[in-house]
């Protein structure tokens, strides 16, 4: 074993850092990715196995990495199994085998941690003071910086592709750590102010200032809000998000004040304005506003009836 | 004859002791013990997302154990007394739909709730029955399956890592097994919703200090043994107690304490197992557990069926349309499938015991939220409940309908230890049509 | 050594004890055969690090160094029975300056019933040996492992009498091993293959084996060596079941004719089957046609094959499964050997030659060849008799190496140049922390859960006037439903009148009372081995990896956070750190001062004494934190590593 080992950190140049850029990508890209990607191709195909090496977001979500533990990682296993083992990566007749000092790049990256960021947080840029959500709708969708995503986790959130196949678009949220974070590490997710779609910011300590920033994230969709101390003023922070298609309010102070806002939000799917200071009539000038939209104010404690259930009189009971 | 290794005295101590004290400062945590697992590494990373956009997270899984009779719930025939014997018809909030009586909140929910009225197995015994409801494959004397909420563990990971991802509540243990994958991805079971988590709160015959005291005494003595075993499962072991102490400062430990909810929202669940089974239930998948089994018994009815199952519904009924309900105003019923599931039907014949016996060619279970249409019935059985016509839909085909709910990839394949090839619903296809 | 000597009290007692048992174990040698002298043993383990040192040299391998005696003492313990060594004995086999004090320390401990305690896991693990089968007490297949493992029945001689076993459960506990499958005699089949042969089959039940050579048309000859096996007079037991159904017979006759089916008939075997089988009705191979009856042939390459019938009839009738078990225990079958040969050499030195232990294909190839031919063939010397062996393996120096400080990677050949780091079993942890608990453990045997009582609505009825036993054979005897019928009724009777035990009874009845008070008078405060097998689900020992015993070898060492919450919060704060008088504490409240206390607690715990820098930490503890600072130590202690995993 242990000349094995010698042998593999040898080869690599001891004590260097391997860099996953100029390193790991390319050995990826080469030999892994013409099966493994999250690029639709014509066929509309799904990466195979789900798992899409092409992108740091891919890979980390893949579940085939131990970060700081080679041996324990599928992507290590497979890609150095017996020439004749069954499971090899990639398989025999697809493409060659990678090289030995492939595969201990890939080992070491990984017991060193598998970090994707260049490491100093260097890389952030400054969020622009004049960053509103018309220019944050206009920006290209690119990969998501990997040193963003590192910060934000630092930060207690947890950062996610929508889907497998969307890795560009991102949902961002605070769990478990929700009950620590303010307005300030809010603000942070503007760094992925073209990738994040969805924000959930239940419970945490998000106030109306701290909506100016949400208020920026021009291509969120689901915006998630309950239960924490907004109220009208932060709802209209929020005017600019016309891409909006879920809105959860539940448990805040928000009244019928905040209606025609919501009301202009073209492509919104549901609401959610339980334990809210919204009156029935919010609701009907909400509901005339979007016939489509589902609204859930209140259900029926007597029978677990809601008040937008359509017609309750006809049942036998 | 002392063990010859002696502490490497130079840092390691008050490296600790800096470690102890930045934690304390940035993180709250009174205590982070075992150093040199403390920067934790497996949990790092998020779950695995979905395949699809979109997709639920969570699953509550209500299982009904003991055969529940699909006649008098949600497979009722109104036109044949013969087979229906007393059990009343209502219509429901989805227009063509009627179910039994016994069930009129259930009835205001429909339109959230889609019948399976085609299921069907071929197991008719109950633990055989069981089994197969949980795990998608026949018992064998040969390998234990894992139970699907370890399969999802398994395909997408905890999303809360500080509390378990797979929390079974009531009923048998052994649903919430990892079988051949082993405890990792096995749930916690909870004898019952107000047991709380076993063993999370320090022992009241320890004070706060004298816990800390032998974590930090434990964390000394491991420091010199792992210095000299440089393992994974020794570094594993010690990451376990890191995992410990997160769960037991955890926030999210609150959860599993029902106190916290009003008697308002207790009583809408109903005052009784099943019903605050399924209220902590709700309050995990507010903390981002993802999959909670719920389990009721008392179905297994040979005798007095009607009286038994008519019992048995007001639990359900209370239960399943106060969940449904208060998912929905909270906004978690596009993110959360509630499946109910059943190990087998019962006979449409009455015996001379005014009861029904096992019959597992045809039974309803069903889905609400999730992404499932609402108001909606897959497969249909012949004018006396007792066979299927169409929408055959099979314990692996249910479950790979709820693997796919939540947008796991349904065909992957997963070796047992021994090479033998498993998928999340033996090979069985989600039934798509169900999804909106 | 002079530390201890210095700091404790020699324990004399102990010392006498042991003295006691060398002598009683030099006397027994003196009267065995040849191959089982201890020149033979002696010999027989030096060949085996010959051929170990051997594999050292051909790989270039530096081994590790000898164990110290507190790692050995540990292991040894652990290992041969199961549990780690008490205060007293840690400190007499470390006060003991005999050269030879390792090899005497093995033979102690394979005499001592802890051996059959702690061999009782391991054989229950490989049988599914539980306590309870679908209707009926499971207890004769326990008591009939138990047996043979008191009595050290050869391998051999056990493999074939479960095998072929016939009779009735409380005559023959061996049918069990039938018993617990009814209804799934196939999969007992493939259980059979896999434990005895180490070949898993179970995959052509239902289509060729992808990787291996074994076609669906083995699967079915194999198994129809047992197929068509029935239980005794079973047309009487169909009989007491048409009875129950009639009006006018009360719960309790019901329950009692339902006793007499479920224990009675249900518990037995009688015959040997039919010899053939069809094949599925989905049969797709060419080499049968679908639901085409096939004779029982038994598998190539595993000895002479075997034929007991043509396709479609027996050629010997009640035979079949006696010559099954003729071919499969037979020398000239190579796999029977090398897999028992194995396991024993796993379970000695924690890896296997090859591993998995049971999914032996033709790919594989023992890590050292020439140490594993030298194992079969040793293991036939010695007629099977797996103490023997193991007796060989403990004495080597292999089995004496340092741990290994470099985890061996899974699916590799390993060259055992130290010992692996393995944690403990559910069994092993929980009879340690009973070590620390109470006092002469080992003596506390239990079978409470039956003996061979009559059971009736879950408590022993009839207790010194009938034994199970007694109730099989006078039921056996009768050949009328009739006959069956009218005996229940009076069994049912002499239930009712029964006023608990009688005076007298002899000693035989006076041996079950104990057993079944044993788990009265001890609770759940007994060895593993002695409760119920297994435990129920969510019992400290299921929640640290105990086999369910449904599916061959089902333990688990994998840990997670339940148990260390178990550990810190639960059970082992209740039962060890906050029990006052809890032996751990007993041992070290006779410590004189700090450090003396202190390492009491290291040699009850760990089976060593602290460093220097450990006595520091403590000594700081103890001053600044009087009071409470045992509870910590011991807490503190239980909660490392060292504690958890075996070196």
């Amino acid at each position: 074993m242990s000349c094995i080992g010698l042998m593999i950190l040898g080869s690599t140049g001891f004590g260097q850092d391997v860099d996953y850029k100029k390193q790991i990508a390319p050995i990826l890209s080469s030999k892994c990715n013409s099966c493994h990607t999250a690029k639709k191709k014509e066929s509309d195909k799904k990466p195979k196995a789900g798992l899409a090496l092409d992108t740091p977001i891919g890979m980390r979500s893949g579940g085939v990495l131990e970060p700081g533990d080679a041996l324990s990682s599928e992507l290590y296993i497979r890609v150095s199994l017996p020439k004749n083992a069954e499971d090899l990566m990639p398989p025999p007749d697809d493409g060659s085998p990678l090289s030995t000092k492939e595969i201990a790049l890939i080992k070491k990256w990984i017991d060193d941690g598998a970090k994707f960021s260049s490491g100093s947080g260097g890389a952030l840029e400054k969020i622009p003071a004049d960053l509103d959500a018309r220019k944050v709708k206009s920006m290209p969708v690119r990969e998501p910086n990997a040193d963003a995503i590192a910060h934000l986790e630092g930060l207690g959130a947890t950062v996610n592709p929508v889907s497998v196949t969307l890795p560009e678009y991102l949902s961002i949220e605070w769990i478990s750590t929700y009950h620590k974070i303010t307005d300030k590490e809010i603000e942070q997710i503007l760094h992925l102010a073209a990738n994040v779609v969805e924000a959930d910011l239940s419970r945490t300590k998000v106030t109306n200032e701290g909506l100016k920033h949400v208020g920026k994230l021009g291509r969120l969709t689901h915006l998630n809000l309950n239960r924490t101390e907004i109220d009208d003023k932060g709802i209209a922070a929020l005017a600019d998000l016309q891409s909006l298609e879920w809105l959860n309010l539940y448990g805040t102070k928000v009244t019928d004040a905040s209606m025609p806002i919501i009301a202009k939000y073209r492509d919104l799917k549901a609401v959610y304005l339980w334990n809210t200071a919204v009156t029935s009539n919010g609701v009907s000038t909400l509901r005339k506003a979007l016939p489509e939209a589902k609204i859930v104010r209140d259900t029926d404690d007597r029978a677990g009836r809601f008040d937008n259930l359509e017609d309750p009189g006809k049942f036998d009971f | 004859m002392p063990d010859k290794t002696i502490f490497n005295k130079s840092d390691e101590v008050s490296r600790r002791q800096f470690m102890i004290g930045a934690a304390k400062n940035c993180l709250g945590v009174s205590v982070l013990p075992m150093l040199g697992a403390s920067v934790a590494t497996h949990d790092t990373f998020a779950a695995a997302p979905p395949m699809r956009r979109g997709a639920a997270k969570s699953v509550i899984f209500l299982n009904m154990s003991g055969g529940m009779s699909h006649l008098d719930t949600f497979d009722p025939k109104p036109q044949n007394q013969e087979v229906q014997g007393p059990t009343p018809v209502i219509n429901t909030s989805a227009d063509g739909i009627q179910i039994s009586g016994f069930l009129p909140k259930t009835a205001a929910m429909m339109k959230y709730i889609t019948l399976f009225r085609g299921m069907q197995t071929n197991q008719g015994a109950h633990e055989q029955g069981q089994y197969l409801l949980h795990r998608s494959y026949p018992m064998r004397g040969t390998i234990v399956h894992p139970a699907l909420g370890a399969w999802v563990m398994r395909l997408s990971g905890r999303r809360n890592t500080t509390i378990p991802g797979f929390v079974s509540v009531g009923g048998s243990a052994e649903n919430a097994t990892g079988g051949f994958m082993g405890a990792k991805y096995g749930g916690v079971p909870l004898g019952s919703a107000n047991d709380g988590l076993k063993d999370s709160t320090r022992a009241h015959s320890v004070s706060e200090s004298d816990f800390n005291r032998r974590l930090d005494l434990a964390d000394k003595m491991n420091s010199t043994f792992h210095g000299k075993f440089k393992q994974k499962q020794i570094k594993t072991y010690h990451g376990l107690y890191d995992e410990a102490i997160k769960l037991m400062t955890s926030e999210d430990l609150k959860a599993f304490d029902l106190n916290h909810e009003d008697i308002k929202v207790r009583d809408l669940y109903g005052q009784n197992g099943f019903g605050q089974g399924c209220l902590l239930a709700r309050r995990l998948v507010e903390h981002q557990v993802r999959f909670i089994e719920v389990s009721m018994g008392g179905w297994d009815t040979h005798n007095d069926n009607f009286v038994s199952v008519e019992s048995r519904c007001q639990i359900l009924d209370t239960a399943l349309a106060g969940l449904v309900s208060d998912l929905e105003r909270r906004g978690l019923l596009d993110s959360t499938l509630v499946a109910l599931g059943t190990e087998f039907g019962r006979t449409p014949e009455i015996n001379d015991n005014t009861g029904r016996d096992h019959f597992p060619r045809a039974f309803t279970c069903l889905m609400a939220g999730g992404g499932v249409k609402g108001g909606f019935v897959y497969g249909e059985t012949d004018r006396k409940a007792h066979t299927v016509k169409e929408g055959v839909v099979t314990p692996g085909m249910f479950n790979a309908t709820i693997g796919h709910a939540l947008g796991l990839p349904t065909e992957r394949v997963v070796n047992s230890p021994s090479g033998r090839p498993f998928t999340i619903g033996d090979e069985a296809k989600p039934v798509k049509e169900v999804f909106a | 050594m002079k530390r201890i000597r210095n700091s404790i009290a020699l324990t004399f007692i102990t010392t006498f004890f042991v003295l006691d048992s060398y002598s009683q174990l030099a006397q027994r040698a003196g009267s065995v055969s040849k191959s089982q002298s201890v020149e033979f043993q002696i010999e027989s383990s030096k060949k085996i690090d010959r051929l170990v040192g051997a594999d050292f040299r051909r790989k270039q391998i530096r081994p590790l160094g000898k164990a110290t005696d507190s790692e050995f003492l540990r292991r040894a313990y652990l290992n041969v029975i199961g549990r780690i060594p008490s205060y007293e004995e840690s400190i007499e086999f470390l006060n003991n300056e005999d050269p030879e004090k390792r090899s005497k320390l093995i033979d102690l401990l394979l005499s001592s019933y802890g051996y059959n305690m702690h061999m009782f896991n391991w054989w229950a693990d490989l049988l599914r040996a539980t306590d309870t089968f679908q209707n009926t007490s499971g207890a004769p297949y326990i008591k009939w492992i138990k047996d043979s493992i008191a009595e050290n029945k050869s391998y051999k001689t056990m493999v074939h009498q479960l095998v072929a076993a016939t009779g009735g459960g409380w005559q023959n506990g061996a049918v069990g091993y039938y018993v617990r499958d009814q209804g799934m005699l196939k999969d007992n089949m493939a259980n059979t293959t896999r434990i005895f042969l180490g070949t898993r089959i179970e995959c052509a039940q239902c289509h060729n084996h992808p990787f291996d050579s074994w076609k669906q048309m083995d699967f079915y000859q194999m198994a129809a060596f047992t197929n068509g096996i029935k239980t005794s007079k079973d047309h009487l037991a169909d009989y007491l079941e048409d009875k129950e159904d009639m009006d006018g017979v009360s719960r309790e006759l019901r329950d009692v004719s339902r006793l007499v089916r479920y224990a009675v008939y249900d518990f037995s075997i009688s015959d040997s089957g039919t010899g053939t089988i069809k094949l599925p009705k989905d049969y797709k191979y060419r080499d049968g046609e679908p639901g085409e009856r096939v004779g029982a042939k038994s598998l190539s390459q595993f000895g002479k094959t075997i034929k007991v019938s043509t396709r479609s009839k027996s050629t010997d009738p009640g035979k079949s499964r006696q010559k099954f078990a003729d071919w499969l225990v037979n020398s000239d079958n190579p796999r029977f050997t090398k897999v028992i040969a194995n396991r024993m050499w796993k379970r000695v030195m924690g890896t296997g030659l090859f591993e998995p232990l049971d999914n032996f294909s033709s790919a594989s190839e023992p890590s050292n060849p020439s140490l594993m031919s030298y194992l079969e063939e040793l293991l036939v010397d010695l007629d099977y008799d797996l103490k023997a062996f193991q007796k060989i393996l403990y004495k080597s120096y292999a089995f004496q190496l340092s741990p290994n400080t470099i985890q061996h990677p899974d699916r590799t050949a390993y060259h055992f140049n130290g010992r692996q780091l393995k944690r403990l079993s559910a069994e092993q942890i929980w009879d340690s922390l009973l070590t620390l608990k109470i006092d002469n453990l080992d003596q506390r045997k239990g079978n409470g859960y039956g003996g061979d009582a009559i059971i009736y609505r879950g408590r022993p009825v009839l207790v010194g006037k009938k034994s199970m036993k007694d109730l099989y054979n006078e039921v056996m005897a009768l050949d009328t439903g009739g006959e069956v019928w009218d005996y229940t009724k009076k069994l049912h009777d002499q239930i009712k009148g029964d006023k608990g035990a009688s005076g007298g009874g002899g000693e035989k009845m006076q041996m079950m009372m104990m057993a079944y008070n044993a788990s009265k008078k001890y609770g759940n405060e007994m060895r593993a081995s002695e409760l119920k097998s297994p435990m129920p689900n969510g019992h400290f020992l299921r929640q640290f990896g105990q086999s369910n015993r449904e599916v061959i070898e089902n333990s688990s060492t994998d840990s997670d956070v339940t148990q260390v919450l178990s550990i810190l919060n639960g059970h082992v704060e209740r039962h060890i750190t906050a029990n006052g008088s809890a032996k751990v504490f007993r041992v070290i409240k006779k410590g004189k001062n700090d450090e003396e206390k202190i390492e009491r607690a290291f040699i009850s715990i760990l089976s060593r004494l602290p460093t220097t820098l450990e006595k520091e930490i403590f000594i700081e503890e103890f001053k600044s934190n009087g009071a409470s600072a045992p509870e910590n130590m011991v807490s503190a202690l239980i909660s490392t590593a060292e504690f958890m995993f075996l070196q």
